[in-house]
């Protein structure tokens, strides 16, 4: 073993994806899912990065995409938790499980 | 194959820099519990030693408002990201590099005199 | 066993661990904080992946912005009931046999792949590059960022200032 293959960053990804996915299923602190959902984009930032050294094509594309993804987390980041705030003041409680206004 | 070899091993000092960072602070503790007089007392572990026993947890909730300064922080931190590559690639990209950089400087401006106008800056 | 290879399990159980952390601990900071080493890891993975620009902007905005305004997040709302309820529902049993499948069926896709001659000059001027192919071919997009790091501004601040009003009144 010379040196790491492709498919050793492709697992590391899809453990770090399920973790985030279970997270966000199942956590009832929103907070927490947002967080959640900030490790599967980052589990898919390192599937971007992997293939543009060892994609058929490889290049510089997938690195600057992975920025591109990044700044969409963070702006979706930032909008999340200033939902989350909103929706703090009317219910004053961050669970997941309280927010089903449109059920009742 | 050669080239990644030197990249990798210039990564070599970070690491040693990062286990010399794990160390010390555990071996300046270690040596700090093997070194100093251990004479446990009931006194010793409440938080003060007079006055009113704490109640609750340490940390309050902070008021909303301050949620608005960490929003603005992470708006331009990638703001930055994008003006790093932008600056070391100047002497090639040249003019119009630099009207797109303005472009994008000029869109977040909007978005800080926005943040101005609702007076989001003013600390209260 | 190469330097690489000894990185690449370092790196990948430090961040294993932290997301592991991050679904057992009970209490929501340290969940951040045991989030902050994943990060840092990935960062570390990238640098192995020779994305040394990647791994400067995932310390920058991953382990500096998003885990800092998560912080803000826990520390403006309340959160009492550190205890969640120990007992397994039957929905988290649901989520477990999903995510499960779904990590089954993409573990033998990742299988089956067949392997090519990894690239070797990826990180030579690799900020430089990135500059260049940013500013020339990947303009759209970039100008289109401008645009919705924009739209997120204004939109969060909308969201969230509302405050001021609503408190002044009762």
């Amino acid at each position: 073993m010379n040196n790491v293959p492709l498919s050793g960053y492709l697992l590391l990804a899809l453990v770090l994806f399920c973790i985030g996915l279970f997270g966000a299923l199942t956590k009832r602190n929103a907070v927490i899912v947002l967080i959640s959902i900030e490790l599967m984009l980052n589990a898919v930032n390192i599937n971007l990065v992997a293939f543009a050294k060892y994609g058929e094509n490889p290049g510089l594309t997938g690195q600057i995409f992975a920025l591109f993804t990044m700044t969409v987390a963070a702006a979706e980041a930032a909008v999340g938790l200033a939902i989350l705030m909103a929706l703090y003041r009317k219910r004053k409680s961050v669970h997941v499980d309280e927010m089903n206004h449109l059920k009742q | 194959m050669d080239l990644t070899n030197v990249y990798q091993n210039n990564y070599l000092v970070v690491v040693i820099f990062l286990l010399l960072g794990i160390l010390l602070p555990v071996g300046a503790l270690t040596a700090g519990r093997l070194l100093r007089p251990y004479k446990p007392r009931k006194e010793k572990y409440t938080t003060y030693e007079s006055g009113i026993e704490p109640f609750h947890q340490s940390w309050i909730q902070f008021n909303v408002r301050y949620y608005l300064f960490a929003l603005l922080f992470v708006i331009f931190d990638v703001e930055t990201v994008f003006l790093y590559p932008w600056a070391v690639a100047y002497d090639k990209l040249g003019m119009f590099a630099l009207i797109e950089m303005t472009v994008f400087i000029v869109m977040l401006a909007f978005g800080l005199l926005y943040a101005w106008r609702k007076k989001v800056l003013k600390w209260i | 066993m190469t330097g690489e290879v000894i990185a690449f399990f370092v790196l990948a159980i430090v961040a294993i661990m932290g997301g592991m952390l991050l679904l057992h601990l009970s209490n929501v900071v340290h969940m951040v904080v045991a989030l902050v080493f994943t990060f840092l890891a990935i960062a570390g993975i990238f640098i192995t992946l020779s994305a040394e620009f990647v791994a400067a902007v995932q310390v920058l905005i991953y382990s500096g912005a998003v885990t800092i305004i998560m912080l803000f997040g826990i520390m403006l709302t309340r959160h009492d009931d550190v205890s969640e309820k120990k007992q397994i529902k039957s929905s988290t049993l649901l989520a477990a046999g999903g995510v499960g499948a779904f990590f089954l069926l993409m573990f033998f896709a990742i299988n089956g792949m067949s392997v090519s001659e990894p690239a070797t000059n990826l990180h030579v001027d690799n900020t430089k590059r990135i500059g260049e192919l940013l500013y020339t071919n990947y303009l759209i997009p970039f100008e289109l960022i401008s645009v919705l790091l924009l739209a997120a501004l204004i939109g969060a601040i909308i969201l969230a200032k509302r405050d001021d009003k609503q408190e002044e009144k009762p």
